[in-house]
């Protein structure tokens, strides 16, 4: 049986037919001109833009939200531009991954916050032609010479321009610790100007003793594996020689020879001491089934007595913020060897950048300036969000980070810093070292296998592979 | 000499020429399909939108897969054809992709079995109407609508091996507490518990349907025959809701296979590669590494697995779904 005979021989005729293209034509066309274009188009026609500009959540939203905000009331009527703020949902790591591919979309926003360097994946982004040089910002702006050196030298792309513009900076990790857990365990915590135990066994003493006292070790966010990097990371700094690091921070480079490799002994005495950390318990119970935040909640509930994270965890929007009873403060990861001081890992790649498929590039570059400012970073520090990347903050106003953040920021000078291996290295090298560090302190794989895949990885990565 | 027609006339009812079929066997299927086509044109019409879904929406980018899978390409510039090279490095001993397909299969058996069996029961005690059927109806089935983010905080939450309310109870009681997602011997076998917690009630929906479809007056034929609660269930209802369960282990075999979502939101795929499914491997393999090609590759070794497994289970199973 024919579908005819099934409609009761009703013919479908022709004109029937040219009135269903029309009306569909219609719908579709009527939803195009409903649609994001149309609305951008009427906007114009207006005289009013809107500038969208996509931000990681967690401080970064908030920190673009109040700059919305300021800009919406004082500058929105007076310039015809209004400032909206697009925060997605999910992880640091998925907008890591996936940020790059809506970039090279239609849905593109107009401006983003990304990750300079290998942390993310800039350098394909700026050799794909999503970023929009900001060379004349530079120069209009003086970021050249508010800026600290390395943010503004240590990020010129291969052809030479500037796509990105660093705004706030940060360390990492550091060790907060609750002072009543210190006091209860008769421990004396190092003094801000010299925040770090001597030694290995002085902190290792220490962890023993808050165990006695009832405490848990270090919180540590083991699910987010970039949180052991930072460890692996800091214990770089401490164990091995800046040219060692600095070697196998750049030699993915094709450029930059392969003096040292990461079957060196020292690497691996690095993933070692990792190892005899965790068996000796310095890292508290069940670390590798705990996120960052859940790892926070630990420690802030007085389950354990230190916490392993980046300055961020300091600020208002998390540490500071939320738990405002607890009485803690910071210190950096002990001296590992006679010979190396420890030094406060830096990073500045936390940038701002103008996407090429956003539809107001000048209008972007307005509100990029003004979010550089030095009234809007000042502001930055009062809010105790982030730490602003301008090095001509007013003092006073740098004492909105928090007690603990201020002391960090003040220390910073005095002492000094140095740049990790984690986040400017190669993206392939940074996450396969994240998946290793995670097999590493599961006990699935030993130093010598993360030693031997990073560097097989390494060479696949200096081949163009 | 008699000279054979070019056509042959397949229905005498009708002049030759309109119906007439080539003799070469190829040129004949093609003509026979494409009367069929004009015979039916309005139910392709009608069709033409579901085709066009299904085409564009999986046929292409399996095609697309496929192809990508031969490529190196990093999902913004430009892609660089590298042969079977993909296909090599999957099969290398490094790459641990036997390890993620022994943790699938591991994690299929489990979950299918756990939800299948569970859901069966819990079906079959639901359509006895024991004491608060009704709410045990819902309250199985609540889990399936709640998104797999909610279910992963909250038992990541539940099961946090120093702080969560499990290990507290079980603390409290004075045993010694297992890790949950934190140790890799039982970070597997926690996600299938929550798995199994979570989809039990779709296999119970589908069986109770099943059950509740069942002509009474079976059940009470076999009461005047003497027969007890348990042969009821032998000889009546399982017979009788068998090929629904087949249907059913199929299609867990299939979520399974593909799970991504349960690792994701609970481990990320750790500790270690603990819990590393196929799906955790493909996403970490295309996004995490930005390496699009064997992210693909993959996927293409995903689809094969799982058809084939669909395939051996269907021409093993059709003659018992045929019977039942």
């Amino acid at each position: 049986m024919s579908i005819e005979d099934l409609i009761g021989r009703r013919e479908l005729k022709r004109r029937d037919l040219l009135k269903l293209a029309a009306a569909a034509t219609g719908a579709a066309a009527a939803s195009r001109l409903t649609g994001p274009a149309a609305a951008a188009f009427a906007q114009h026609a207006a005289g009013n833009t809107t500038i969208t500009v996509e931000a990681l959540p967690g401080t970064v939203g908030p920190m673009w939200s109040a700059d919305a905000v300021a800009w919406n009331k004082s500058h929105a009527a007076g310039t015809g531009i209004t400032l909206k703020v697009r925060i997605p949902g999910g992880s640091e790591n998925d907008y890591k991954v996936l940020f790059p591919h809506i970039a090279a979309s239609s849905a593109a926003p107009d401006m983003c916050w990304y990750w300079f360097g290998g942390a993310g994946f800039y350098n394909q982004m700026a050799s794909a032609g999503l970023f929009v040089p900001l060379d004349d910002l530079y120069k209009s702006q003086g970021w050249d010479h508010v800026l600290p050196d390395a943010a503004v030298k240590g990020y010129v792309a291969a052809d030479g321009h500037r796509y990105g513009v660093v705004d706030n900076v940060v360390w990492y990790p550091q060790l907060y610790y609750r002072k009543d857990a210190f006091k209860k365990a008769g421990i004396k915590a190092p003094p801000s100007d010299h925040p770090y135990f001597d030694s290995e066994a002085e902190f290792l003493d220490a962890i023993d003793r808050l165990r006695h006292a009832g405490y848990d070790s270090i919180s540590i966010g083991g699910v987010n594996a970039f949180m052991l990097a930072h460890v692996e990371d800091v214990l770089l700094q401490r164990m091995t020689p800046e040219p060692f690091v600095k070697n196998l921070r750049e030699n993915w480079l094709k450029s930059v020879p392969m003096t040292y490799r990461y079957t060196d002994p020292r690497w691996l005495a690095v993933n070692q001491k990792m190892v005899d950390w965790k068996n000796k318990g310095v890292f508290a119970t069940g670390f590798m089934g705990r996120t960052e935040l859940q790892a926070m909640q630990y420690f802030a509930t007085g389950k354990a007595a230190l916490y392993s994270d980046g300055s961020w965890a300091s600020g208002k929007g998390m540490l500071g913020g939320f738990a405002k009873s607890l009485d803690f403060a910071w210190m950096l990861y002990p001296k590992m060897v006679k010979e190396i001081e420890p030094k406060f890992l830096l990073y500045m790649g936390n940038a701002e950048e103008i996407l090429t498929h956003g539809k107001h590039v000048d209008a972007a570059k307005k509100i990029l300036a003004y979010h550089m400012s030095l009234e809007r970073q000042t502001a930055l520090a009062r809010s105790g969000i982030l730490t602003p990347a301008r090095l001509d903050i007013p003092a006073n106003a740098m004492k909105g980070l928090g007690v603990v953040g201020y002391d960090m920021w003040k220390q910073l000078g005095k002492v000094g810093s140095a740049i990790g291996w984690d986040d400017p290295v190669a993206t392939k090298l940074g996450q396969l070292n994240y998946t290793l560090m995670s097999q590493l302190m599961a006990g699935s794989i030993g130093p010598k296998d993360v030693g031997t895949q990073l560097q097989t990885a390494l060479i696949q990565v200096r081949a163009g592979s | 000499m008699n000279q054979e027609p070019d056509y042959v006339n397949l229905d005498p009812r009708v002049e030759p020429v309109a119906y007439a079929l080539p003799r070469n066997p190829t040129t004949r299927r093609t003509a026979r399909l494409m009367q069929q086509i004009w015979k039916y044109r309005l139910a392709y019409l009608f069709i033409s939108p579901a085709i066009a879904v299904v085409l564009i929406f999986i046929g292409y980018p399996v095609i697309d897969s496929l192809i990508l899978s031969l490529d190196r390409w990093d999902g913004l510039g430009k892609s660089t054809f590298i042969g079977l090279d993909n296909y090599r490095a999957m099969f290398s001993n490094t790459s641990g992709l036997l390890d993620s397909l022994r943790i699938t299969v591991i994690f299929t058996a489990c979950t299918t079995l756990g939800t299948a069996t569970l859901g069966f029961f819990l079906a079959v005690a639901i359509a006895e109407r024991v004491r608060g059927w009704r709410f045990f109806r819902i309250v199985n089935f609540i889990p399936v609508l709640l998104p797999m983010t909610v279910v992963g905080v909250l038992w990541g939450m539940l099961l946090d091996p120093t702080n969560g309310a499990v290990n507290t109870v079980i603390s409290s009681l004075g045993f010694s507490p297992p890790l949950w997602l934190a140790s890799p011997s039982t970070a597997l076998w926690t996600i299938i518990l929550v798995s199994i917690w979570q989809y039990t009630g779709f296999p119970m929906i589908v069986f109770l349907a099943a059950i509740e479809g069942i002509p009474l007056e079976l059940y009470e034929a076999a009461r005047m025959d003497g027969a007890n609660g348990w042969q009821r269930l032998r000889y009546i209802t399982w017979p009788l809701v068998q090929g629904v369960a087949l249907v059913l282990v199929m299609l867990q075999v299939i979520f399974g296979m593909r799970t991504f979502d349960v690792a994701w939101a609970m481990t990320q795929g750790g500790p270690g590669t603990a819990t590393t499914l196929l799906g955790v491997k493909l996403y970490q393999s295309a996004f995490l590494y930005s390496d699009y090609g064997y992210g693909s590759t993959v996927a293409v070794a995903m689809i094969v697995i799982i058809g084939t497994i669909a395939f051996v289970y269907l021409r093993l199973v059709r003659p018992l779904v045929a019977t039942t």
